[in-house]
This record gives structure tokens, sequence and C-alpha cells, in this order.
């Protein structure tokens, strides 16, 4: 099918030439109207799309599905020497404008020590992100300054970054290779200071757009990250990473990161991401879906 | 690793081009699959990981061993070097549904330094939602509200100081109180309603763990029976109107009902806790690259009428700025700046003067540095605060280790001084403390 529509200002030039019966703006009509299927044709432009719209839409894919979404989510963390932590929280999260600004809460479950602890982002494209902590021993609302992203999110291994989503704009992209099945991108960082990678690679399943392996190097150049999707199921209609595992290759020790329980489009109401739900959690949005 | 890959038709791919994140994978029921199953196998089977029904109920609890010991001896207080020497046993207990939920968590506590078993009830709160803009919670609960670190100006809800200057975890510098919370909510404003039925005062220094300056002896004392001043029997009320415009947070409070520490004295000498209606604001928001805020408030003090009083606190006007920011990678740094300016400070000083009335712009400075290294295991600590107009400081570095989900361990000082024996921080310089906590947790 053709996408492509008359918008105002060409459809009276359209509907002049379609009324013209001469035979030399037949010709030109028909010339036109091929062209226009040939450029507007989805094949065609899917043939060749730019590192940075494949990069766009992975972004699109694994943070923003949706207008939002929920989940249970455990991270399995493993030290170098095999000892195990774990963190078990409920995730919601809401999309302002898509591939812009969100709104998300972490209400953690597990262990004993943060259970009742909850976490809220405001996430900002454009300005740092807005950070608070409940703590409620205390009954304390704190809120946390901006950040490196890119330590440690809750003990694991994947960063705050990891987690967010970083920004595209932040690195250049370009494309190394396709299969059948994948892109693979390298990106480098525009600005090599305060970032921990010199690039990293990433493979993009070409029919999810999930990102399913990201390899990242040090400033050595030497392979000292990884990323792998272990795991992707379709809820709600979206590809979701379900299991996934970052590794540090460096000292082997690694966060295996599950998500259970997760669906997209709950009309999740703008209001619950503030004050009132780090004191006294929404819980008919954590409550599990019925499936 | 992926084993398979699905195609995917053309038309799902298509959507994600348009940008309109449309339904359209719906029939394609896994595209990726994992070749080896994960991991399941967890120590966490009690939980609900696995079930549907969320509403059961929860029960979590610690044990913890601490031990403080004084850096010099006190003669008030006798021999032993204990400022701290206790077994704790936490349960809370919790049960949620959509609308409420109950939650109780008490403390028992053999208490080597006071020789007692003690049951503290932190928590036994009822909450429920009656409307989708109201939250009520009923019981016994800890309550904070307000702008500092460690600093109070708006938050007139109980504090327990001898577990702070003990080296107790942080959780218990808030002690709980009876209050009824009403929350409303909407899109003007956000109001918080608290009504405690019986006053409930600060844990302070009686003498028992740690000796303080009388100024009415004017000398550091630790009296036997220890110093326990009658509590009024009237209830406190206490409000906060607070929005949030754009990233700012704003908050207007106010409280009516008494000083939180027993800093009156009537005609025979008896101390207890005079009148006081407060009023305040705060603001706080992104400055900079970290977070700044600022709080306000006008402490009203109240004589009683046709009291007979002979010492009451002056009103006071309070001051609190403060700015944080992350300076290196988990490195964070903080400062804050404290002002409590006493009012009619001539007629203070005009019936009484002494050597040892307070400074007319009491002024403290803080500053912290929090650092999170080995994966967030290991939380160094800096915090000091420091008083140019008392000329007295308290220094309490701390280090905390989580060794695993289930054990803690936590170090640290406590560390008194100043020039003058009657001020805030150097009449507890015999109180100086090391201190070492173990935790369990399940």
């Amino acid at each position: 099918m053709c996408n492509w529509k008359p918008d105002r200002k060409t459809a009276p030039l359209v509907s002049n030439l379609l009324t013209l019966n001469s035979p030399g703006f037949s010709a030109l009509y028909l010339l036109l109207i091929s062209f226009v299927l040939l450029v507007s044709h989805p094949l065609i432009a899917q043939a060749t799309p730019t590192p940075r719209a494949i990069v766009n839409k992975a972004n699109l894919a694994s943070f923003y599905p949706g207008n939002d979404g929920r989940s249970d989510a455990r991270m399995t963390i493993t030290d170098s020497q095999g000892r195990v932590q774990r963190r078990q929280f409920t995730l919601l999260r809401r999309n302002i404008s898509n591939s812009g600004d969100q709104d998300m809460m972490i209400f953690f479950s597990r262990p004993a020590d943060v259970r009742g602890t909850v976490f809220r982002v405001a996430k900002h494209l454009s300005t740092d992100d807005d950070r608070w902590i409940y703590l409620p021993g205390l009954d304390l609302v704190k809120r946390i300054s901006a950040g490196d992203k890119r330590t440690s999110f809750v003990g694991s291994h994947f960063f705050y970054e990891d987690v967010s989503g970083r920004n595209p704009d932040l690195d250049n992209f370009s494309l190394v290779e396709q299969t059948e099945a994948h892109w693979l991108i390298e990106a480098t960082p525009k600005q090599q200071e305060g970032v921990e990678f010199s690039r990293y690679q990433v493979w993009i399943n070409k029919a999810s757009h999930l990102p399913v392996k990201v390899d990242f190097y040090d400033h050595g150049d030497s392979l000292y990250r990884r990323l792998e999707v272990l795991k992707v199921e379709t809820v709600d209609g979206f590809p979701t990473a379900m299991t996934s595992r970052m590794s540090d290759l460096n000292s082997n020790a690694n966060t295996l990161l599950e998500f259970r329980f997760a669906a997209y489009n709950l009309g999740l109401p703008k209001d619950i991401f503030g004050e009132r739900s780090l004191r006294t959690p929404p819980r008919q949005y954590l409550k599990r879906p019925e499936r | 690793m992926i084993a398979a890959v699905a195609t995917i038709d053309y038309a799902s791919a298509r959507s994600y081009e348009s940008g309109t994140l449309k339904n359209n994978y719906g029939h394609k029921k896994q595209i990726e699959v994992s070749d080896s199953n994960s991991d399941w196998d967890d120590g966490w089977t009690d939980d609900s990981w696995d079930n549907q029904d969320s509403r059961f109920w929860k029960w979590s609890g610690y044990t913890e061993l601490a031990f403080g010991y004084r850096l010099q001896e006190d003669p008030l207080i006798g021999d032993s070097r204990n400022s701290l020497g206790e077994l704790r046993q936490q349960i809370e207990l919790t049960h949620s549904a959509i609308v409420w939920q109950f939650s109780a968590k008490a403390d028992l506590i053999a208490d080597s330094v006071t020789e007692e078993f003690e049951l503290d009830l932190r928590k036994a709160e009822f909450a429920w939602s009656p409307s989708p803009a109201w939250d009520l919670k009923l019981g016994s609960q800890v309550l904070t509200w307000g702008t500092g670190q460690y600093l109070f100006v708006n938050d007139l809800f109980p504090k327990d100081w001898q577990s702070f200057f003990a080296g107790r975890d942080d959780e218990y510098l808030k002690a709980p109180a009876i209050a009824l919370k009403a929350s409303y909510f909407s899109h003007r404003f956000n109001l918080d309603l608290v009504w405690l039925p019986e006053f409930t005062s600060d844990r302070y220094i009686t003498g028992e763990r740690f000796s303080f300056f009388s100024p009415d002896t004017n000398m550091q004392v630790a009296p036997e029976p220890h110093f326990d001043a009658d509590e009024p029997d009237n209830s406190e009320l206490a409000i906060r109107l607070f929005k949030t415009f754009d990233t700012i947070e704003a908050a207007i409070y106010g409280y009516r009902g008494y000083w939180k520490t027993p800093s009156g004295l009537d005609q025979v000498g008896t101390a207890y806790h005079p009148r006081l209606n407060v009023v305040g604001a705060s603001l706080r928001g992104p400055v900079s690259r970290g977070i700044g805020n600022v709080e306000m408030a006008w402490y009203d003090s109240k004589e009683e009428p046709g009291g007979n009083t002979a010492r009451t606190p002056t009103n006071q006007f309070r001051l609190l700025l403060g700015y944080e920011q992350e300076i290196a990678a988990r490195l964070t740094a903080a400062g804050q700046f404290y002002l409590e300016w006493l009012q009619d400070y001539e007629q203070l000083e005009q019936p009484r003067p002494s050597l040892y009335n307070s400074d007319e712009y009491r002024q403290v400075l803080t500053f912290s540095l929090r650092y999170r290294t080995l994966q967030d295991r290991l939380i160094l600590h800096w915090f000091s605060f420091y008083s140019p107009s008392d000329r007295d400081y308290f220094l309490k570095p701390s280090a905390h280790y989580r060794i695993n989900d289930h054990w803690q361990l936590t170090a640290g000082l406590n560390i008194f001084g100043g020039d003058s024996p009657h001020t805030t921080f150097a009449q507890m310089e015999k109180s100086s403390n090391s201190y070492v906590r173990v935790r369990y947790q399940y």
C-alpha cells in the first residue's frame, strides 16, 4: 500500500492534474504517480535506513513501547566469586512524548531492607533528570541530585542509563554490517570525557527493533562489558526483552534482569507520578495484570 | 543466547517507522527464544514473584547487635564507658488491599545501658483511600516533611536525639507518634493535615545515657531520677500545603502545639513544654548541577495566659539554605547554612544576663560527603555540624557495608566539642562515642 496522502498544499495540484485530459498531461500524470509510488514505497525506503534511524527505532522499541507500561522485575546480581544478591521491584512508566520525556516509578519489594523504598524519575532529554527517593523508615521524600548516569543502578551491573535509556543524541552511529536478522551498529560517544567506554557495538533485531546484544569497549579498546538479551516475548503487541544479562567481562560478575507480568497501555494517569505515590503506592496500578 | 529469530511481517515493522506504536504484534507470541530456560530456582519462593494475588500478609524483620563505646569517661554517668549496648529484634507485618493497608512494626530491645527490656512500637497504622482525592493514615506512625538534612525547621514531629547521638540507624532519628494524617490531592494544591491527639515530645537527652548542661544550675548534670518533664495533655496540629511548579517543589507549613523539648521553666523551677505556633515555607529544586533548597519559619513562642512562668523561649526566625551536588561519580557533596535568630534579645538578656544564654544569631554550617563504592555495597559518609556563633561542632563519620542481602555492618563516630560548656554540641563533649552495629535481616 502506498502511504502517501495529499496534504492541503499539494491537494489542489493533484486534483488539477486529475482533471486535465490532454495526452501530454496524462503521461505526466502517470509518470508522477509512478514516481510517488516509487519513492514512497516502504520496501525501498527500508532498504537504506540510516544508522541513526535504526537506533531511533531501537530506542523506541526498548524504552517507549505503548503510551505507558508496568512490569515486575527482578535482578540477580552475581559477583566475581559467585555470591548472589537480589532486588525485586515493580516498575511503572508513562511516556510524555515518544522518544522524549518520561515519568518512571520503581517500587522495591525485596530484599527486606529496601522494601517500601520508592524511586521516582522524571526523565528529561534536554535537561537533567529529576529524581526522588522515598525512605519508608523515616517517612522521608529525598530529592536526589542529578548524578553520573553510568554508575550502578541499585547495586547491579546495569547502569542507571541502561535502565532509563541513553540519549541517542550523545553518540555517533555507523552501520558495520547487516545480516538477514540483524543490524550491527557501532556507536562512539560524541564526548569521550565522562563516559567509561570508547565505543560500543549493538546488534539490533530487524524484526523487533530490539537490541539483542551490546558490547562495550573501554578506552584501551578492549571489550569489557556486555549486554545480552536472552528472552523476548510479545506483550500486548510489543516485543519486550523479558530476560537480559549485563556482564562485567573483566571480573566475570553479572546481573540477570528478568521481567514478569508486563503490560502496556494501562491508561496510567499523569497524577500517579508524584509525591503521593512515593508515600502511598498506587496499588490499583501495581497489581499484576490478569492474563 | 538467541536461538531462533522469527521473521516479522512488514506491516508491523512499518508501524515503528511511522512512529505510531500500534498493536501490530499481537499474533506473534514470541519472536526471539532463549535456548535455555532462565534460572527461576531462587531463594525467594515465599514471595509473590509467581503469585497472581498480591493481597496477603508480608512480614520482614531483623536482628541487630549494637555496641557503642565512649571516647572518654563521663564521671556524671558512671564508670561504664558503654554508650550503646543492645540486642534489637524488629518485626514488621503488612497486609495490603487495593484501597487500604495495615502495617505494624515493633522493636524488642534488650538494652545493657539502661539494663531494661523495652518494646518500641514504631508503627501500627491503618491507611486507606476513602476517595480518589484523599489518603488517610491513622495510628502510630513516623512523620517527616521539610527540606533539611538532619536539621529541621518546619518538621515538628518527634525526633529521637538520644538515638541520633548514640549511633543508631538513621531510621531511629524519627520517633513514632499516634496521629491521624489526612492528605488531599488536587491539581490546584495538595494538603497534609496531621492531628496528634496527644502531644508527643522529642526523645531528648535525660541524663540516663548522656549528660547535659543545665542553664539553671550553670553546670553539666545527669540528674537521678532522669530528667523527664511533664507533657501537656493537649493535642498538636500540623499542616502542609504543597505543590510542584514545573520542577520546583513549594510548600507552606503551619504548626500549633508545644516546644518539642522542655525549654520553659516555671516559677518553682520545673521544666515544661511551652506553647508554640510555627508558620513557614520551603522551596526545593534543581540549581546549577545540583539540588538547592531554602526553608524558613517563624517560631511564635506563646506565654501561658496567666501562667507563672519564669522563662519561656523567645520568638525565633529560622532559616535554612542547602545545596547538594554529585561532584564526581558516586561522590555527593552537600552543605547547609542554618540560622536561629532570637527575637527581642534584649528582653532575654535583661532579666537574666548570663554567660550561658544562647547567641542572638545562632548559626550552624553542615557539610557532608557521601561516597558509594563496591557496587553500592560500601557507603562512606561524612557529616559535620559546625557553629561559628557557638564555636562548637559535631562530627559524624560512618561506614556502612552491605555484605549481602542478609548481613550489614555499620561503624561510625559521634564526636562533639566546643569552646563553651553550654552550647548545643559542646555540652555533649563527654558523650563522644564510637559504635558498631551488625544486622541480620530477613
